[in-house]
């Protein structure tokens, strides 16, 4: 019989190489393989990706947030107003895109985050319209309105000595700011998984009221799980917005929160990798099936659907799903010789 | 006002649509004893420590601890102050381990904020150790060492209750209310959590139980407190209580 010491040694390792291989893939992809149309593309799904696993975070103390396009909204037009119109630097404006992003998370979520999830459901539904419908009718002259926000400045360049200037004129530098944060935004999510506040948001998940009794204040990690979210998502809008120098409110309708919310379902919550997977899927699908307008939305509700009633832990459960069904028929096989002794 | 008392009620009252789950109850918890609290379905038990715990709010009266005030307080407010309790279902982190629901449930010994805990700063490893030695010796103390990384939701009945009563002696609490601690429990391990409440009780925790069935209170409990439509029917010596006539004719059947 195997030990679990070994079992636990050998599934880490595995674990390691997997990912250091797939971040060598993505670190070396422009090299080998510079076509801009793709390119692009992973921007994009880095961009997502970003959003799609501080989702998860708040996923996983049972609440979903059907605002999140609302909230990268703020985080667009945050850091366009930053270094457009104030002429701060894309670098600063940045993280502060995602602080008033977290910010405006916070006011809506003290008051909110205590309802029922089916409440708090309706009221981020109402919040992400909320805020689409503010930079489309309010401060027109600066928001711009049914015009969009135009001419976002692109970020400064950096001059690395002797090895390369990125200045953002073309799409492989925006494939690696993309990827750089992706980088970040996965390891602050892991640590966070690995750290007792994790710990404390799968309790928050199974038991509330059992936290509460031992003292955790179970408000407290709520709100911290839906500012997170929102920070990310904030930050996403800042690269998104600088990424097309234009954004229009159009762009963060409920169908871009629902599909949000698929990534994290079809890719699954387990771990950080889930949502990624999950942003992946969709929008290599929805590249597939391009110019079929309306129907790509169809075909991520539809696998949604799929997803939730056949693989409820998402596809990246699907391994571990596998791998239960062999070692149950393993144990059948040889609870079926045993019978024959 | 000072009292002497751990814990009081006054003049409780807590209604559900009209109707008195608690009325007008006065109760006193000494510090140091095992108290025991009785009573038919319905007649207030659970609510009381619902109310004592800030998981419902009163209607009317007080609730004091060490004199002070601590009436419809957050629930993780109270639980700071040392008043932790257990729930009747099995409530547990059922897709935690049995060690991380019992590590989990140190929460007010942490010193370390979640900033630190973000950044795993030695302090905060050096905290994690010694939170894990706890932990462990709950587990050793609640004959659960060997079960440690099964996890809680996959537990028998019995064991999960078991694991309610060791999350609740993890928080190291300055009172303990356990709802029906012994509800399940295999007969042969009755007398182990008997004496695992009293050599909690040595440790400085003060003890309320509820509990159904009578006979299991009587080596166990320093005093009885008998329930009936929210209000006391007898308070005394557990023999005493068991001998009073009302609580006979409505409770034990007599």
């Amino acid at each position: 019989m195997m030990t679990s010491g070994s079992l636990w040694g050998m599934k880490s390792t595995w674990k390691w190489g997997v990912g250091a291989a797939v971040f060598l893939f993505f670190l070396t992809l422009p090299a080998w393989f510079d076509a801009e149309y793709y390119l692009h593309a992973l921007v994009n799904i880095f961009i997502h990706s970003m959003v799609a696993i501080g989702l998860r975070l708040l996923w996983r103390t049972g609440l979903v947030s059907f605002g999140t396009a609302g909230f990268i909204a703020i985080g667009g037009y945050a850091a366009g107003l930053l270094s457009r119109d104030i002429g701060i630097s894309f670098w600063l404006s940045l993280p502060v895109a995602g602080v008033a992003a977290a910010v405006f998370a916070i006011l809506v979520g003290i008051p909110t985050l205590r309802l029922k999830s089916s409440y708090f459901f309706l009221i981020s539904w109402a919040t992400g319209e909320i805020i689409r419908l503010s930079f489309l009718y309010l401060f027109i002259p600066i928001f711009g309105g049914w015009q969009g926000f135009r001419k976002i400045p692109l970020p400064d360049a950096i001059n690395i000595p002797w090895l390369w200037e990125i200045d953002f004129s073309r799409k492989v530098h925006w494939y690696y700011l993309a990827f750089f944060l992706l980088c970040i935004a996965v390891v602050i999510m892991t640590r966070i998984d690995r750290s007792r506040i994790g710990t404390a948001i799968v309790a928050l998940y199974d038991a509330p009221d059992l936290c509460e009794a031992v003292g955790v204040p179970t408000m407290y990690y709520r709100v911290f799980a839906f500012a997170m979210a929102c920070f990310f998502a904030g930050v996403a809008g800042a690269v998104y917005g600088s990424f097309n120098t234009f954004l229009h409110p159009e762009s963060f309708t409920i169908i871009q929160s629902i599909e949000t919310v698929s990534f994290v379902i079809i890719g699954g919550a387990a771990s950080v990798w889930g949502p990624i997977l999950g942003v992946f899927v969709v929008k290599g699908i929805a590249m597939a099936v391009r110019g079929l307008g309306a129907y790509e939305v169809i075909i991520s509700g539809l696998m949604m659907i799929f997803v939730m009633l056949v693989i409820p832990e998402g596809l990246s459960g699907l391994p571990r799903r596998v791998k239960r069904y062999l070692t149950r028929r393993e144990v059948a096989e040889q609870m079926e010789l045993s019978r024959g002794d | 006002m000072a009292t002497d008392w751990l814990l009081e009620t006054r003049s409780l009252v807590k209604q559900f649509g009209g109707v008195a789950a608690i009325d007008q109850l006065d109760l006193q918890m000494r510090e140091g004893e095992i108290l025991g609290i009785i009573g038919p379905n319905g007649s207030g038990k659970t609510t009381l420590f619902n109310v004592i715990t800030g998981f419902l709010k009163v209607n009317e009266g007080d609730v004091f601890f060490r004199g002070e005030r601590i009436t419809n307080r957050a629930p993780h407010r109270i639980a700071k102050r040392g008043i932790v309790r257990t729930f009747q279902l099995n409530l547990l982190f059922r897709s935690l381990s049995v060690l991380e629901n019992v590590r989990f449930a140190d929460h007010l010994h942490r010193q370390n904020g979640v900033f630190g805990a973000f950044l795993n700063t030695p302090s905060v490893r050096r905290e994690e150790r010694a939170i894990t030695e706890h932990a462990e010796q709950v587990l050793e103390a609640t004959g659960m060492a060997d079960r440690r990384d099964q996890l809680a939701g996959q537990l028998s009945y019995g064991w999960q209750k078991t694991l309610t009563l060791a999350i609740g002696l993890a928080t190291r609490p300055n009172l303990l209310l356990l709802d029906e601690p012994l509800t399940g429990i295999s007969p042969s391990r009755i007398d182990a959590i008997g004496s695992l409440i009293r050599s909690a009780r040595e440790g400085g925790t003060t003890i309320c139980l509820i509990e159904h069935n009578v006979n299991l209170l009587m080596g166990l409990c320093d005093r009885i407190v008998a329930l009936n439509f929210g209000q006391k029917m007898a308070d005394g010596k557990p023999e005493d209580v068991t001998r009073d006539q009302v609580v006979i004719e409505s409770y034990l059947g007599g």
